[in-house]
C-alpha cells in the first residue's frame, strides 16, 4: 500500500520522537523537540533571548546555531554586512561583536549577568571599584576613551540599582533592623522607626542620581546640623526651646529656603543636593527638618498636604503648642494653624492633615522627580525614576501597570524607538490587552518612518544637507545617533544634540564627525558611538563599532 | 472523484472523519491522497497523532479553512522576512485563545502540526513558545520547561566568552 510505504519511510524519525516524547511528557519539553523544530521556535526570538536560550542546554545550544537564524539576525542588525551569501553568519556576527571595544549588545549581556545571581561577576563590588577607578582615571586623562567611560558609567549604574533593589526589599520587609544597622551603624539616632526609614529611603532615592553615594555624606550633614541645634539649647529638655533653636539654625543661620526660581531643577528632589545648596522643594526641606529634629529628640511628623508637603509639631505632649502647628519648610519654617493651611492650597481632600507613611513619602518623592525630569526633557533619567516607581509600587502592594505605558511613551518621546519596541514586546505576554497591539503597531510605524528618513539620507543622490559641501556618506552617522538620542538635523546640516538638564543647545556637526564648538559636547550617550574628541582637529573619533559600521567616516 | 469525507486512524486506534478540505490543509495527508487517487478509500493511519490532539488540529483547520492557500502565503512571508523582523505577535483573537493551553498540549499540537505539515498551525505554535521564552533567563527557562542543565561550567564559560568578553576584557 502506498500509505504503508509512507509510514515506513518516516518511521525511523517520527517514532523516535514520539517515544522520547512520551517518556518526557511528565517533565516537560526535555528531549521532546527535535533540533529542527527547536530552531524554528528560536527563529522567532530577538537577539538577547536567543543568546539566553542557547545557554539552556546542549540540544538548545546546537539548535541555536542554525545558520538561518543568524543570517536573519545579522541582516536585521547590520543589513549591509549581509550582502554576500555563503558565509558563516554567526561567525561574522561574532567577529563584529568582538571588534567593538564594548559593544552595546555585549554590554546588555553583561548587564543581564549582573542582574542574575552567579553571572560573570560573582562579586560585583570588586567590579564597582574597578569601574570607579576607570572613571576617575578617564576623567583626568585628556585622551580618555569616551566609549569606555560611557559603558563603565552605565554598568556602574546597573550594579548600583541592583544594590538599591536589595535595600528597598529589606526596607519594606517586616524586619528592618538589619538594614537600619547597615545604614546607621550601631547608633540609630531616631527613636521612631518611621523616621529612620524615611532617612534610609531618602538616601536610596539619592542613589538613583549618584550611584554608590556614601551615606556618610547625608548622615554627616544632618548630624552636624543636629549638633548645632544642641549647642544652642544647652541640652535642655524643653521642647519649645528645642524647636526654636532648630528653626533658627535651619532657616536663619543656614538659610534653608524653597527654590522658587528653579523649582523644577532635578537637584531639588534629592536630599544630598538640597543639604548642600540649601534650596529645594517642600518635601525634601520638610524631611531635612524632621530628620534633624528627631536627632535632637524632638518629634515632628510628615504631613502629606496636597500641593505642599508640610511638617507638624505634636501638641499632645502638652509641653509644646496648644493646638497642632504646621511648619512650612518651603517658606523658611513659617508656622501655621490648621486653618491657615487652607490658604496655601486649592485642594481639599480627606486625610489632608494626616501623617504620611514612609512608603507614600517615597512615592511622592519619585513623582516629583518625574515632573522635574519631564520639564527638562531628560528621558534617560526619567526612565530611571520610572524603574524606581515600579519597584516602590510593587513593594507597597500597589503595582502600577500604567507605568508600562508611560515607559513606552517616554521611550518614543526620547527617540529610543528600538528600545520602545523591545520593551513593549517584553510585556505583550503578561498584559493581554488590546492596547498592546495598537502600541506595537505604533512603534513599527515609528521605526518605519525612521527607516525611510535614514534611507533618504543614505541615498547619496538625494543628499538633502549638502549646503556645507559635506560628504554625505556621513549621513549614516545620524542613523546611529538619531536612533538612540534626541536630536534634530537642521537645514545647515547640523545635527543638534539636546543636552541633558538644560534647555540650551549645542550645535554639533556629526555628519562628518567634526565638532564646530570649542569644547567637546557633553551628551550622556555620545560615548556609545565615539571614543574620543580631538581638540586639535575638532573631530570626534568613532569607536571600533562605529568604524566597522561606517568605514568611510 | 474522491468522496468529501476522509477517515483517519489515530495512535489510540480511533477512526476519525474529517472533511477533504480540512484534510488537505495537511500537506502530509494531501500528498498521501494524491498518491492514492483511484485506490480504495481506507482509513489513513496517523500513528503519531492521538485523537485528542487531532481534534485540536481539526478545530484549528476549521477556523482557518478560508485562509489563503498555505504554500503561497508562506512563500510570501519568507520573502518579507528577509527585510523585516518576524512579527511575533499573535494577532488573531481565536488563535490567542487556542494557544491558551497547558504546555504538554501545546507541544503535542506542535509535533502533530510538524508531522502533518500544517504550516500555519506550526508557525503559530512556534510563535507561542517563543513568546514564552522571551525575557527569561536560562534558569527560568529550564524551570518552566522542565529541562535538565547538561552544560558544564566550561561550556558556559566558553559561551559567555563568545558572547560577552572582548579582547580588552581579560
Amino acid at each position: 500500500m502506498v500509505f504503508k510505504t509512507f509510514v515506513d519511510a518516516s518511521e525511523d524519525i517520527t517514532f523516535a520522537i514520539t517515544e522520547k516524547h512520551i517518556d518526557a511528557s511528565n517533565e516537560g519539553l526535555e528531549g521532546s523537540l527535535p533540533q529542527e523544530i527547536l530552531s524554528s521556535i528560536l527563529s522567532h526570538l530577538d537577539f538577547l533571548s536567543l543568546v539566553r536560550c542557547s545557554m539552556v542546554c546542549r540540544i538548545w545550544y546546537e539548535s541555536s546555531l542554525d545558520q538561518r537564524i543568524w543570517k536573519r539576525h545579522l541582516k536585521l542588525l547590520w543589513k549591509h554586512h549581509a550582502k554576500d551569501d555563503g558565509v558563516d553568519y554567526k561567525q561574522k556576527l561574532k567577529d563584529h561583536l568582538e571588534e567593538m571595544t564594548m559593544n552595546r549588545i555585549q554590554h546588555l549581556h553583561i548587564r543581564e549577568n549582573i542582574m542574575t545571581e552567579g553571572g560573570i561577576f560573582s562579586h560585583p563590588i570588586e567590579i564597582v571599584d574597578q569601574l570607579f577607578h576607570l572613571i576617575e582615571t578617564s576623567s583626568i586623562n585628556p585622551n580618555h576613551n569616551l566609549s569606555l567611560l560611557y559603558y563603565a558609567r552605565d554598568t556602574l549604574d546597573v550594579i548600583n540599582r541592583k544594590e538599591c533593589a536589595r535595600w528597598w526589599d529589606e526596607l519594606y520587609s517586616s524586619d528592618v533592623d538589619g538594614i537600619l544597622r547597615e545604614y546607621f551603624g550601631e547608633e540609630n539616632p531616631h527613636s521612631l522607626k518611621e523616621t529612620a526609614l524615611i532617612e534610609v529611603g531618602s538616601y536610596l532615592v539619592s542613589r538613583y542620581e549618584e550611584p554608590f553615594l556614601d551615606p556618610q555624606i547625608i548622615k554627616g550633614e544632618l548630624d552636624e546640623l543636629a549638633e548645632r541645634v544642641k549647642s544652642r539649647t544647652n541640652d535642655t529638655e524643653d521642647d519649645e526651646d528645642k524647636l526654636k533653636a532648630l528653626l533658627h539654625v535651619l532657616f536663619v543661620e543656614e538659610d534653608f529656603d524653597g527654590d522658587n526660581e528653579t523649582y523644577y531643577h532635578p537637584h531639588n528632589g534629592y536630599i544630598h543636593h538640597v543639604l548642600k545648596k540649601k534650596r529645594g522643594i517642600p518635601i525634601i526641606l520638610s524631611i531635612i527638618l524632621i530628620l534633624v529634629a528627631s536627632r535632637v529628640g524632638l518629634r515632628i511628623d510628615p504631613i502629606g498636604f496636597p500641593g505642599r508637603f508640610l511638617a507638624r509639631v505634636l501638641s499632645e505632649s502638652g509641653t509644646l503648642m496648644d493646638e497642632p502647628t504646621y511648619i512650612d519648610a518651603f517658606e523658611q519654617g513659617q508656622m501655621m494653624t490648621e486653618e491657615e493651611c487652607y490658604n496655601i492650597t486649592e485642594f481639599i481632600q480627606p486625610g489632608m492633615f494626616d501623617v504620611i507613611s514612609p512608603s507614600m513619602i517615597f512615592i511622592r518623592m519619585s513623582h516629583n522627580l518625574v515632573h522635574m525630569y519631564k520639564s527638562s526633557g531628560s528621558y534617560i533619567q526619567l526612565l530611571g525614576i520610572l524603574s524606581l516607581m515600579d519597584r516602590l509600587g510593587d513593594l507597597s502592594g500597589t503595582p502600577m501597570p500604567q507605568n508600562i505605558v508611560l515607559r513606552y511613551k517616554w521611550l518614543l518621546d526620547g527617540g529610543f524607538y528600538l528600545e520602545a519596541k523591545a520593551w513593549i514586546e517584553k510585556f505583550q505576554g503578561s498584559m493581554r490587552d488590546v492596547q498592546m497591539d495598537v502600541m506595537i503597531k505604533q512603534t513599527e510605524v515609528m521605526l518605519e518612518a525612521e527607516e525611510i528618513r535614514m534611507s533618504r539620507i543614505r541615498d547619496r543622490n538625494v543628499a538633502p544637507y549638502n549646503k556645507m559641501n559635506l560628504q554625505f556618506k556621513v549621513g549614516d552617522v545620524i542613523y546611529c545617533i538619531g536612533e538612540m538620542s534626541r536630536g534634530v538635523i537642521d537645514e545647515d546640516g547640523h545635527y543638534r544634540l539636546l543636552m541633558e538638564n538644560e534647555h540650551s543647545e549645542m550645535t554639533v556637526v556629526l555628519e562628518d564627525s567634526i565638532h564646530r564648538e570649542e569644547n567637546a559636547v557633553d551628551h550622556p550617550r555620545i560615548g556609545e558611538y565615539f571614543q574620543e574628541f580631538e581638540p586639535q582637529s575638532h573631530r570626534y573619533v568613532c569607536n571600533p563599532g562605529m568604524r566597522r559600521t561606517y568605514p568611510n567616516l | 472523484m474522491a468522496s468529501e469525507s476522509i477517515s483517519v486512524t489515530t495512535s489510540d486506534d480511533q477512526t476519525i472523519q474529517l472533511s477533504r478540505k480540512h484534510a488537505q490543509m495537511s500537506q502530509t495527508i494531501n500528498s498521501m491522497l494524491e498518491d492514492s487517487v483511484g485506490a480504495d478509500q481506507e482509513a489513513i493511519p496517523l500513528p503519531n497523532v492521538s485523537s485528542e490532539v487531532l481534534k485540536k488540529v481539526i478545530d484549528w483547520c476549521t477556523h482557518h479553512e478560508n485562509d489563503p492557500a498555505p504554500v503561497e502565503k508562506v512563500k510570501k512571508l519568507n520573502k518579507k522576512r528577509e527585510y523585516k523582523a518576524k512579527n511575533s505577535t499573535i494577532s488573531d483573537e481565536w488563535d490567542k485563545n487556542f494557544v491558551n493551553a497547558e504546555l504538554r498540549v501545546i507541544v503535542d499540537i506542535l509535533l502533530a502540526a510538524n508531522y502533518l505539515d500544517v504550516k500555519g498551525l506550526f508557525e503559530l505554535m512556534c510563535k507561542h513558545i517563543a513568546n514564552e521564552l522571551k525575557g527569561k533567563t536560562p534558569d527560568q527557562i529550564r524551570e518552566r520547561f522542565g529541562i535538565q542543565d547538561d552544560l558544564t561550567e566550561e561550556d558556559k564559560a566558553a559561551m559567555r566568552k563568545a558572547w560577552g568578553a572582548t579582547k580588552n576584557d581579560s
